[in-house]
């Protein structure tokens, strides 16, 4: 392998890092509150709108039935929009964070789920507000499930990056399939997969840590 | 002082109406110990669900605190709330949270600083007998101790009223006393009204001071407690208490029991009731020694509820018809109340 080739990798090793922290960000950012919404607008929940709630639903469904493939170019009036250019690895971002919203949104609803209903009660019989149950008795009880859900949402964004090289996003799928694929060099195929699996592999181990860590 | 009037509560299931409290009226003093018994499906917890409106009734009011919590708005709802505290079977604390975190919960709804939260959760624990378990979780404590916390955490609130779901429906029945041992002891100190719900009868004897009965969402008697173990008014009433005074006569005998005497070997079956002083007198003695009439003693029982004797006892009197009536009435003027049962062949 040629240094020039070197270079290449540890680029592209950036390009994915870089693309899939954003758009976990962003992803969480829109996602978590996504998911509180969803959750808590429920009939029978502490913010019962059931209309909105089904309304809401439909556009999490619609959107998660979107391949990724699909929706890279589908969206690209929208991220030319946002960051001004439909190629590159920024541009990649926006549609790897509107792909993993929906996505995310649905764990954190069923993270929220689990939590005791007997528990959402008690805080009621507090004298505790909506809000104030989300963020003393809900996010808390459901933190470690939140974590586990994130971990899940940012190694399938790994995987949706591998896409991302078709408007130019570059990364280590865009290298493998360029490399690998098209020039037949088995040694970059290869080093691309050993590279993802051990990112996969870290994300994991640290999730799982953290996973643990507020579970008591 | 909690008041209900005309509460009902009708629940809509798959369109079908099920009437879960009918025209309740009920009137709980302040620093008593109220309880509300009945089997499971009477509407014991829509009724105390009712007093914090966590189940809003379809009609009535429910007076609290001289607020009627069915006319107030969401915000005042809930300020109202902070004041009526409520536990609960299961206990409902925050697992991912310390013991120290889940006390201080309702400080930090009111907003409370840090040093006032510390404090008063220190204060609290020390109530209930855990102070040194502050950084514990509650997946390291003991049903008896979890509910203890969840006491400490309603109380950390400053609540005027204490609302018990089955609070000690989960736990064994060395735990269950001392949980009760608790409540009767934070009513006297802190002069908390207490209303609780249970099936258990023995909840209802150690600790409260008036019971009400309650059967397919109707309250069908309500009295002080002895009032209510001396002498229950309904057929509920009796089984309930009887089965807690273990007053059951064996089958063998009651399959005997005829309700007229059929023959001139047939004696009649007494059951007395003893209350408070009459239960402390040697009746019994003094009967034998001016009558000279042979009683035999078929089964008997005495307890101490709210430490008044309470006792039952079924005698069977070798006694004519004419004898029998001055017995009774010997039993009448020493304060017992007297049932012919039947008479045995």
């Amino acid at each position: 392998m040629s240094i020039n080739l070197l270079t290449e990798l540890g680029f592209a090793t950036w390009q994915t890092l870089y693309m899939v922290g954003v758009a976990s960000g962003i992803a969480v950012i829109i996602g978590l509150p996504l998911g509180i919404i969803l959750f808590t607008t429920r009939s029978g929940g502490i913010l019962a709108k059931p209309a909105f709630n089904k309304l809401l639903g439909s556009m999490v469904n619609a959107l998660r039935s979107i391949p990724f493939i699909i929706l890279l170019v589908a969206i690209i009036p929208f991220t030319r929009w946002v960051v001004g250019t439909s190629i590159g690895a920024t541009a990649a971002i926006i549609p790897l964070a509107v792909g993993a919203i929906p996505f995310l949104a649905r764990i954190i609803e069923n993270a929220l789920e689990e939590v005791s209903k007997g528990l959402i009660e008690a805080g009621q019989a507090m004298g505790a507000s909506a809000l104030q149950i989300i963020r003393y008795i809900l996010l808390p009880e459901a933190l470690s499930g939140i974590i586990n859900g994130i971990t899940v949402t940012v190694i399938t964004l790994v995987s949706y990056s591998a896409m991302a090289g078709v408007v130019g996003g570059g990364g280590l799928g865009d290298l493998a399939i360029r490399y690998g694929y098209q020039r037949f060099d088995a040694m970059v195929m290869l080093t691309t997969i050993v590279i993802l699996i051990v990112i996969v592999q870290l994300m994991q181990m640290f999730g799982d840590y953290l996973a643990k860590r507020v579970n008591h | 002082m909690i008041e209900l009037i005309n509460v009902s509560k009708t629940y809509f299931s798959r369109k079908r109406a099920i009437q879960a409290l009918d025209q309740i009226n009920l009137t709980i003093q302040a620093n008593e110990i109220f309880g509300i018994i009945g089997q499971s499906g009477a509407g014991k917890s829509t009724l105390l669900r009712c007093m914090n409106l966590l189940d809003r009734p379809t009609n009535g009011q429910v007076i609290v605190n001289d607020q009627d919590l069915t006319q107030l708005s969401p915000l005042q709802l809930r300020q109202a709330r902070h004041r009526i505290g409520m536990i609960f079977q299961h206990f409902n604390l925050l697992h991912s949270q310390t013991v120290y975190q889940n006390v201080a919960l309702p400080l930090k709804l009111l907003g409370q600083d840090k040093t006032t939260i510390a404090r008063k959760v220190q204060a609290m624990l020390e109530v209930v007998g855990l102070a040194d378990y502050q950084h514990r979780y509650p997946a390291q404590l003991s049903g008896g101790q979890k509910q203890r916390i969840a006491i400490a955490r309603t109380l950390a609130g400053d609540p005027s009223v204490l609302l018990c779901d089955e609070a000690t429906s989960a736990l064994d029945p060395r735990t269950t006393l001392d949980i009760l041992e608790l409540l009767r002891r934070i009513n006297q100190q802190l002069q908390l009204t207490i209303v609780l719900i249970t099936h258990e009868m023995d909840v209802m004897k150690t600790i409260c001071d008036r019971v009400a009965i309650l059967d397919q969402g109707h309250i069908i008697e309500q009295a002080d407690v002895v009032t209510l173990f001396s002498q229950p008014q309904t057929e509920l009433g009796q089984l309930l208490t009887h089965a807690c005074l273990q007053h059951e006569l064996p089958v063998s005998l009651s399959q005997r029991i005829k309700p007229t005497p059929q023959s001139s070997t047939a004696y009649p079956l007494l059951q007395l009731y003893f209350v408070g002083e009459s239960a402390t007198k040697p009746i019994m003695a003094q009967l034998i020694q001016q009558t000279k009439l042979p009683i035999n003693i078929v089964q008997a029982n005495m307890e101490y509820i709210k430490q008044q004797p309470i006792g039952v006892m079924t005698i069977e009197v070798r006694a004519q018809p004419v004898e029998l009536e001055n017995i009774i009435r010997y039993f009448n003027e020493q304060g017992l109340t007297v049932e012919l049962i039947g008479y045995v062949h």
